[in-house]
């Protein structure tokens, strides 16, 4: 690890709210030159909220940031970009649409005569940068039909082409396969040996050990530690951001699979949004008793899947039986009816309904039981809400908060009493943890294991492959729409997964040798 | 007879064409624009009033531009400044404009319902030496107002600067990807707020042709929902300049037909003068079929603009 250069950046006292909201609450911070600087915390600690402010997209309430020794009050990202910050977002943002060069150089763009945009230069200009820091990419290729690992390298691209000296990278490795993040961290490592600072979002502490010199935590928008990174180990760190002692892994029993599969998928081929085949005649079991996780690098038919299971999407052929009954193409409710408990990965909009009450969101899927003929009984489904948000420890709640005004983790606690106190044979849970806090972490997975005890059958899909290992009893691993490994949890590791997951190993291998060249041949992904 | 039609149907085009220019841009930069009507009505009246007052066609061109472009301005403030939903300031806007056109009609020119006079000047028609001698399409191109001419001309310029130029790349990717933009350093607010602009004058053209190119004169409500059947034009050509005029076009001549065939055929002209709906009515269900297909998908209803 590289010495302690001098000071850059200087976050001094920051503050910001959103209305009665506090998201960062005297936060102080600095960044030195030639460093990596994780900066970790949970969900909703005000990690991502105070790199907007210092890149100018939010405005902070009160503090001083110094550059240099130099206090500065940018007004926007054109300003913090001119002074040589960049920020790589976890959700990109890109042009899908717009071509790699037209994406890197928007905002800074190189002309010709009459104001008219130089594509060629562009073009060179992309291609230089790109092989100056050994990324593989065609200036001319479309950004939304490159792999997210690519995207995400065209973002980084972005702000080295503004010359950023101080790069900000949020969450930049929940998208990649465990390869893909090595690159990352050499890449990393690299610019920080060439003077440039790194400030690493995160929330993965095993990452932080790996690459970075110094740690910050954050806890309640508070920075409440900063270390070096020797002598610290995960468990102090994951202590620090929780506040107390937190068991990193779900204990759990032998799973004892029995009888016949609750969900068995059969030859499906599903058609994605932009015509691409996103399934390719896959096929998978998941029998009661066990859970199965499917592993995979966003974007290659998950969604899609999940969506055919659900209902909500119709597949081109195959065939999707739920506890023996023919669901593919039918209705979501013909395939709740057959047992299907689907906790969506997109709580806010699939799963619930933001404006409603907790007790609305809860009785949703149950109005049967409610039923008075045309009336609903609201007081015994009130009722009934009072007793789910004590048995699932749904905090900050009563049956009359909006949905909205609940944090990740008891949001999707909702999610999971409404679900799960259907008699539902299987339970089809997407990115469970994800958005949610380390602390509802622990108790989503429990769950979910109590679950697989009394005999269901569990389906998790999750692009986090610690959540995977954490749970599965059996992990699947998804590449271009199809189930490339099939493979018994306790005899694979994060090595063989991430090989798979890139397509470096099994059926499609041939295709797909580096990650990162290969996968630009894949015109027929187009997501 | 049918060089006569198609004549007629370049002409009727142009004021469609000049409004879905100034829709199309607001709508490459994310903005639903339903208020092209009110822009073209206020244009209309200022263009006929300034021009009987001063008896000059080209102060009464500007005079509508830049009243078209003051409701434009109006409208991004409420959209842009004071957050107010595009749809609902939109139509308030064209309301207000309706109001407002009529009002004054009543107030200044003391009309009630329509407004000419012989101290309008009239554009005169411009014969085009060479083309003029070429056989059938001479005929068609040549002897066409100076607006309409603009109209035609105005569309590869409009695709250049979209396509060719640094704020045409802005503006796409502000309608497809706004925080990719913001993010990028590129400022929203002034380039939505300078799409709205040119709608105003795009429209402001589309008035002063339809009062002062078209018939020489005012009536209220007399732009008879042509800036939604540019929307509708527009939707239909995903945004794309050539497409959009072409549609336009295709409008245009399906009104022309409603026009001439009464005369020709002998069937009732209210049947026929539904030509033009039906047409856009048709062309709207393609869109929906395309965009349907493209999603096989069910259960999921979405409003993409």
């Amino acid at each position: 690890m590289t010495g302690a250069g001098p000071e850059r950046v200087a976050l001094c006292n920051i503050a910001k709210s959103f209305g009665e909201l506090v998201a960062v609450d005297d936060a102080s911070m600095s960044i030195r030159r030639g460093e990596v600087h994780a900066l970790v915390g949970e969900n909703g600690a005000g990690k991502t909220t105070l790199m907007n402010i210092l890149y100018g997209l939010l405005s902070r309430t009160s503090g001083d940031i110094l550059l240099d020794g130099t206090p500065v009050a940018f007004k926007g990202p054109a300003e913090a970009i001119r002074a040589g910050i960049g920020m790589v977002h976890q959700h990109f943002k890109l042009a899908p649409s717009f071509t790699v060069a037209e994406n890197i150089i928007l905002g800074s763009e190189p002309l010709s005569r009459l104001g008219q945009l130089d594509r060629l230069e562009a073009d060179r200009r992309t291609r230089a940068l790109s092989q100056r820091f050994g990324f593989d990419l065609d200036p001319e290729a479309i950004v939304g039909t490159l792999p997210i690992g690519l995207r995400q390298r065209v973002e980084i691209l972005k702000a080295l082409y503004r010359e950023a000296e101080i790069l900000i990278l949020d969450e930049p490795t929940s998208v990649l396969t465990p390869q893909e993040t090595r690159e990352l961290f050499a890449t990393m490592r690299s610019l920080a040996a060439n003077g440039r600072s790194i400030v690493f979002i995160t929330h993965k502490l095993k990452e932080v050990l790996a690459v970075s010199d110094r740690i910050s935590v954050m806890r309640h928008g508070r920075i409440i530690a900063t270390t070096g990174n020797s002598g610290v180990s995960a468990e102090q760190l994951a202590r620090l951001m929780v506040g107390r002692p937190v068991l990193m892994r779900v204990v759990k029993t032998r799973a004892h699979p029995a009888g016949a599969a609750a969900l068995k998928v059969e030859n499906l081929t599903v058609i994605g949004d932009r015509g691409e085949t996103a399934v390719a005649d896959l096929s998978l079991a998941v029998r009661p008793g066990e859970i199965v996780g499917l592993a995979g690098v966003q974007g290659n038919g998950q969604d899609e899947l999940v969506q055919c299971i659900a209902g909500l999407r119709r597949p081109l052929s195959g065939r999707i039986e739920i506890c023996g009954t023919a669901v593919a193409g039918r209705e979501p409710l013909d395939c709740r009816a057959a047992g299907l408990a689907y906790i969506p990965a997109d709580r806010g909009r699939v799963g619930l309904s933001r404006a409603s009450r907790v007790w609305e969101n809860m009785t949703l899927g149950h109005q049967a039981e409610f039923a008075r003929g045309p009336f609903l009984a609201a007081r015994s489904a009130r009722a009934r809400s009072a007793e789910l948000i004590r048995r699932f420890d749904v905090r900050g709640a009563n049956v009359d908060t909006p949905a909205a005004s609940l944090s990740g983790g008891n949001q999707q606690k909702v999610q999971l009493a409404r679900e799960l106190t259907r008699a539902a044979a299987i339970i089809l849970a997407e990115q469970p943890s994800q958005g949610v806090d380390i602390g509802a972490i622990e108790a989503i997975h429990r769950i979910l294991v109590e679950m697989r005890d009394a005999g269901r059958a569990v389906f998790v899909i999750s692009a986090d492959l610690d959540e995977i290992f954490a749970l599965s009893d059996r992990i699947l691993v998804i590449f271009r729409g199809r189930i490339v490994a099939d493979l018994t949890a306790e005899e694979t590791d994060f090595e063989e997964i991430g090989r798979f997951m890139g397509g470096i190993e099994g059926p499609s291998a041939g295709l797909g040798r580096a990650t990162a060249s290969s996968n630009l041949d894949a015109g027929d992904r187009v997501y | 007879m049918i060089s006569e039609i198609a004549f007629s149907a370049i002409r009727i085009s142009t004021p469609l064409i000049f409004a879905a220019l100034g829709g199309l841009l607001t709508f490459q930069a994310g903005i639903l624009n339903i208020a092209l009507d009110g822009f073209m009505i206020v244009a209309a009246f200022a263009s006929i009033g300034v021009a009987f007052a001063t008896e000059s066609l080209l102060l009464g061109v500007l005079a509508g531009v830049a009243s078209s472009m003051v409701l434009a301005a109006l409208l991004a403030l409420f959209n842009l400044r004071f957050r107010a939903h595009i749809f609902i300031a939109g139509i308030a806007v064209t309301f207000m404009a309706y109001g407002l056109t009529a009002l004054l009609l009543k107030g200044v020119l003391n009309e009630e319902g329509v407004f000419s006079s012989d101290r309008i000047p009239t554009f005169a028609p411009i014969d085009i030496p060479v083309i003029r001698d070429i056989p059938v399409i001479g005929a068609l191109i040549s002897g066409h107002t100076l607006l309409v001419y603009i109209a035609y001309l105005c569309v590869p310029v409009v695709a250049w600067c979209l396509y060719r130029t640094r704020w045409g790349l802005r503006v796409r990717v502000v309608g497809e990807a706004e925080d990719a933009a913001a993010a990028a350093g590129v400022n929203v607010e002034r380039l939505k707020f300078e799409t709205m602009l040119l709608s105003g004058l795009f429209c402001g053209l589309a008035g002063a042709y339809l009062s002062l190119g078209y018939v020489s004169l005012f009536a209220k409500q007399m732009t008879n929902e042509r800036g939604l059947i540019a929307l509708a034009a527009i939707f239909f050509a995903k945004g794309n300049p050539y497409w959009t005029a072409a549609v336009a076009l295709l409008f245009g001549t399906a009104t022309a037909l409603s026009i001439r065939l009464p005369q020709l055929t002998g069937l009732a002209p209210q049947l026929l003068q539904l030509i033009p709906y039906v047409v856009t009515v048709l062309s709207l269900i393609i869109v929906g079929i395309r965009n349907t297909r493209a999603r096989h998908r069910h259960g999921v209803w979405r409003f993409e603009i």
